[in-house]
Parts: structure tokens; sequence; C-alpha cells
């Protein structure tokens, strides 16, 4: 059987002319692990990605496949197989050609191709649509041709980029999941690209975040979703987002007066415990998850406005004004007989509250 | 919806459809008259003579002689030339930058551009037995001085037609291999693809209707092309005279304008033929 194979990054750097897609990135990827790259647009993940298949050559810095050096190696000595948004199934092959290709190019004999496309194709639900053209699929079977025809040599690293952003919403979770179920039954070493935090955070095993070609934070999804290290991961992590005000924070003899846009509250200083000694003229970002804010009965710690009440099903998003901020609150309960502009008092569960210092995005709580 | 009556469609398109059977309808129906004739210049004859044009073309040696001419000059040039090296061209060119692929486009493009007239006299200048500059180049590694355009014209008209025409395929398979998504060859890389694999396998099926539509055009450009005349005369003999320079000297030198459409009605057949052939395969190509 294929030989799970490591990943290992070391400062790498990647230029265009004068632009810095890739900015002194490290990372190690344990073998059979389902890596994920995120960020938004033009962070890099793509760049970093081709990297790691070959089909770019490092600016600086080495890459290691199990301790072996392949900076420079074509991407066929990497034994990797990749899946690109596209699909890239060509056009003039049927799905068995398509399928076969990899072991057409090995010069694997007709009677075992077969054998394992046939194989393959079962293991993807797809033996039925072998004749057909890439064109007559749909782009939930396209994108299952693509998966086993990078599959069916067996690779040891399995590289995605966005296979999933072509299908509409319920297709793409269906993916998703079977995606999850291949890849945890195969156990290859998997690096996945995706701008959807979301599709991060469900698949992977480990992840990093990338912006402006640099890792803002590395980690397993939950450390990353429960505790941000920057602002700009706080942000850009959780559906619907996190709360994030802007305060500034003023301790007074034990207590901690927190100093929102049109309101303040006065905690006891040992609620919210920094790691970093607070500065009065400095801005701060108070942060806390929507499921971490709480209506209370009858006496919180806050009061809110009611602005809107959005129902999601299993859920109710509510959106209060404290203060002049929007805070969003997310709660399980779903007929809670609340009217638009009724004061509703609330309570912040300061175990789960994240603050980060406005000017350099740094968490210290 | 239909956003113009009938009518005034017509109004727009009438003035074209005019010049269209000025220039074109009508010569070719006056041509195909001709050839039902035995009209001449040398004494004014005009007479309906049937297919004897047909009858007499058929057993006219040089009618077949030129025949074979042509067909050596079009599938030496356009087939294996033209259209094979600039696929070749193109290919060996896609993702690539550089100066060495500035250079190389800037030289086919200026090869095609340069007006024929000029394109001639440099080629005889070039060719030339006593000042010519190959045969200096040749002289300094020793080779003796051959009489290119006398000794060797077929395969003179056929490089010179190469090299003049290359830039267009090359140009049109350039643009075409644009329009290959990236991931379909990376995808290949990524596999172990040869070179050889992704041109058989993914190039040149994506580019099949490329290649058609290129040998159509270069086929019956060559076919129908007169320019060679300027560099040999359709000569030494009748060495090279294909059949443009064939129904040029039937027409003009001996002015037989009967004689001379019969034969331009035959190339216009073959001519079909081609076309109707290729377009056919092409579309045999899709699924
Ligand atoms: N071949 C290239 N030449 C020049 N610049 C490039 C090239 N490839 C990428 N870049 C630049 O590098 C940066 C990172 O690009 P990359 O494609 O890796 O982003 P990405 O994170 O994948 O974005 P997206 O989510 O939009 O796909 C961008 O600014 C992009 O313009
Ligand atoms: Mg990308």
């Amino acid at each position: 059987m294929t030989q799970i194979t490591g990943i290992k990054l070391n400062s790498i750097v990647k230029r265009f002319g004068d632009v810095t897609a890739v900015n002194n990135i490290s990372f190690e990827i344990k073998p059979g692990e389902f890596f994920a790259l995120l960020g938004p647009s033009g962070c890099g993940k793509t760049t970093t990605l081709r990297l790691i298949a070959g089909l770019e050559t490092a600016t600086k810095g080495t890459i290691l496949f199990n301790d072996q050096d392949v900076t420079r190696a074509e991407p066929k000595e990497r034994d990797i197989a990749m899946v690109f948004q596209d699909y890239a199934l060509y056009p003039h092959m049927t799905v068995a050609e398509n399928i076969g290709y990899p072991l057409k190019v090995r010069k694997v004999n007709e009677k075992e191709k077969a054998k394992k496309v046939i194989e393959t194709a079962k293991q993807f639900k797809i033996d039925h649509l072998l004749d057909r053209k890439p064109g007559q699929l749909s782009g939930g079977q396209q994108q299952r041709v693509a998966l086993a025809r990078a599959l069916v040599h067996q690779p040891k690293v399995f590289l995605f980029d966005e296979p999933l952003s072509n299908l509409d919403a319920r297709l793409r979770l269906e993916s998703r999941t079977f995606l999850k179920h291949i890849q945890s039954k195969l156990g290859i070493t998997t690096i996945y690209v995706t701008h959807d935090q979301a599709e991060a955070l469900a698949l992977a095993d480990r992840m990093a975040v990338l912006k402006d070609g640099q890792i803002r934070q590395l980690g397993t999804p939950q450390e990353i979703y429960e505790q941000p290290a920057d602002s700009f991961v706080a942000d850009f992590i959780g559906d619907p987002p996190m709360n994030l005000i802007d305060c500034r924070l003023n301790p007074i003899k034990g207590n901690l007066e927190i100093l929102f846009p049109g309101i303040k509250v006065t905690i006891p200083e040992e609620k919210l415990v920094l790691n970093k000694k607070v500065d009065p003229k400095k801005d701060y970002i108070f942060g806390i998850r929507p499921e971490h804010v709480i209506l209370a009965d009858r006496k919180g710690d806050i009061e809110g406005k009611v602005y809107a009440i959005e129902t999601l099903g299993s859920m109710t998003l509510i959106t209060l004004m404290v203060g002049d901020s929007r805070v969003r609150v997310n709660t399980h309960e779903m007929n809670l007989g609340l009217k638009i502009e009724q004061e509703v008092p609330i309570k912040l569960n300061y175990d789960m509250v994240r603050i980060y210092e406005k000017e350099s995005g740094l968490l210290i709580k | 919806m239909q956003l113009l009556s009938k009518k005034a469609a017509m109004i727009f398109i009438l003035p074209g459809l005019i010049l269209i059977f000025i220039f074109l309808i009508f010569p070719a129906l006056w041509t195909f008259f001709l050839s039902l004739t035995n009209y001449s210049l040398l004494d004014n004859s005009l007479e309906f003579v049937g297919l004897k044009n047909f009858f007499k073309l058929f057993r006219d040696q040089r009618f077949w002689h030129s025949t074979i001419v042509t067909f050596q000059f079009v599938i030496g040039s356009a087939l294996f030339g033209q259209t094979a090296l600039g696929l070749l061209l193109a290919v060996m060119l896609h993702k690539k930058r550089g100066i060495m692929k500035e250079l190389l486009t800037n030289f086919a493009v200026a090869s095609w551009i340069i007006p024929s007239v000029v394109v001639v006299y440099l080629w005889a200048a070039f060719l030339d037995k006593e000042y010519g500059l190959l045969n200096q180049l040749l002289g300094f590694i020793g080779v003796t001085p051959r009489d290119w355009l006398n000794k060797f014209p077929m395969w003179v008209i056929i490089i010179w037609n190469i090299w003049r025409g290359s830039a267009f395929s090359m140009m049109l398979f350039t643009s075409a291999l644009q329009t290959i998504p990236p991931s379909y060859l990376e995808t290949a890389d990524v596999i172990g693809a040869s070179r050889w694999n992704k041109f058989r396998d993914i190039l040149l099926p994506s580019l099949k209707n490329y290649i058609g539509t290129d040998l159509i055009l270069i086929t019956l450009w060559t076919f129908n092309l007169f320019t060679p005349y300027l560099l040999t005369k359709g000569g030494p003999g009748n060495a090279t005279e294909i059949f443009p320079i064939y129904t040029y000297h039937e027409a003009f030198k001996y002015m037989q304008f009967g004689y001379g459409s019969a034969i331009s009605v035959v190339i216009l057949l073959i001519n079909l033929g081609f076309a109707l052939f290729y377009l056919r395969s092409m579309k045999g190509g899709k699924q």
C-alpha cells in the first residue's frame, strides 16, 4: 500500500515580479492529516498549494515530503493528485477514459486499467456513467469523476483547490460529507484550499488561516474558532460572525470599566483577566461569539434593544442595539415572544470573551 | 420578438447581396459559361462548344502534369508545411515567455505581412546563383554554389510558401491554445504525462476544429496562389506550373479564354471537394 506522506514547508516565499504571493510561510502537515488552507481572495492559498504540487517553484525556502527535499522536484516526481476548481476533466474523453488517464500515462496494461477504473468508479458511485462525456454530467457527477481520476493511481498526497465552489449549496454539503468520508477511509494526506470558513472548519483536522501571504493562525478548527489569534481571524471565522465591538478599558479599584460606544459596563476585574496591562488611552476590540451572548430572564449585565429577529430554522438570530453597537445573539429557543424595539437584558459569558488590541489586532485574552 | 420586419431586413441586406452578386457570383457564372465556349481573343470567336473544352483538358498532358505539381505544392507547403510547422511552433511556444518567443513570433509575422512582390524579389536575390546570399553562406562551409531556382524549383516554391505562410497557422493555433484551460495541462503534469502524452491526448483533440479550419483556409489559399509565378514563371519548362499559373498561361499567354475558364471550373470543383471533406471530418469529430 501507499506509504503515508508528511509535508513540511520551511520559510517559503514566492514572488511574481513585484507581487509577493506567499510571504515566509512555515507549517507542517502530519501523515494522513486533512489540512485546510483558509483565507480571503488573493491571500496566496492557491499559490501555496501549487508550490506543494510543484507547479510553481519557491523563490525562497524548502518543501519536504517525508524529510526528502522536493523544493525543485517536478510535479510528477512527487506522487500527488490535484483536483482543480474547474475539475479539468478532458471533454473529448469519456468518463472511463478520464478516470483511466493517469493509468494510461503510467502504461498500466489495458486489463488492469479497466479493472481499476471500474473499481474506482464503483467506489464513487459513478460506474453507470462510464461511457458518457463530461459535458453530459451534472456538476456533482463531474466532481466525483475528478475525484476518481485523482485517486485511481493511489497518490500519496491529495491536493484540492476549492473543489466545491462550483456546486450549489445543497450539493456542496453533500459533497463535503462525501469528501470527508473518503479521506477518513483512505487516510491520504490531504491539503484543501478554500475561502469558505465553514468548509474548512467542517473538514479539517488542522488548518491555517492566511492573509496577505502570511499565516495568521495555525491550529485545529476548534482552537481557531474559540480562540482566534487576532481580530482578522476573529472576524473571518464563524457564521454568524463574532461580535466585535470597539471599546476602551478602564481599571478602577479592582473593577474593570468597559466603555462601549454609548454604554458603559463595570465588572469585577477577575471576570476578565488580561495577559497585558491595560492602557486606558488605547482602543480595544471586545469580541464575543453570538452563542455566548445569553438572553437573561430578569437581571442581565447589560440591556439591549431588539433590532431584528431572524429565524434560521434550528436557531434564532437576534440582533440587538447595545449602546450604539449592534450585537448578534444566537439562541436555540424558538418562540421568544420578542418584539422589535423591546428592551431585553443580556448576560455575557465572560470566559468566552476575547479582547484584541485595536491597533495591532493582537489577542490579549 | 421580431426586431425588424422582413421587408426592412431585406433592405439592409440588399446592398451586400448586390455586391456579392456583382463581384462573386456573376464572375463565377460567367466563367462557367465561358468554359462551354471556344472564346478566344486571338480570333474573337465565341461559339458554344458544349463540354469540348473539358474533354480536351482531360487529354492534355500539361493539365495532368499541373495537377501533380499542384498537389505536391499544396501537400508539401500547406499541409506538412504551414499547418504542421505552425502547430509545432504554437505548441512549443505555448506558456513560454521571453526573448525567444518574441523573436520567433516577430520573425514569423514579418514574413507574413511583407508584400508579396517585395518578398519574392528578396527571395530571388537570396537564391541567385552568382550573387545570392544563400550560396555565399554555403560557400563559407565549403558547399559548391548551386542554381537553386533552376535545379530545385519545386523545393524552392514549397519552402518559400512554408516560410511565407506559417505565421498565419501559428497565430491561429496560438490563440486556439489560449482557449484551453491551463488546468488541463497542469492536471496532466501532476499525473506525470510526458510532453508527447500532453500533445496527443490533450492539445491535439482540443485543437481538432481549429486544425480543420486552418486546413480549409490554407489549402484553398495555396491552391489559388499565383505568387510563385514571380519566382519561377512556372518553369523551368513547366516544372512549377501549378494550377493558377497553368490557367494564366492558357488564358493570357495563348489567349484561350474558353479553355482557361474550363480549367478554372475544374480547380473550383477540386477546391469545393477539399472544403467539403474537411468540413465533414470536422463535424464527425464533434460528439
Ligand atoms: N502567475 C501569477 N503571476 C502574477 N501574480 C500572481 C500569479 N499567481 C498569483 N498571483 C498573485 O498572487 C497573489 C495570491 O494569489 P493566489 O492565487 O494564491 O490567491 P488565492 O488565495 O488563491 O485567491 P483566490 O481565493 O481568489 O483564488 C494574488 O495577489 C495574485 O494576483
Ligand atoms: Mg485560488
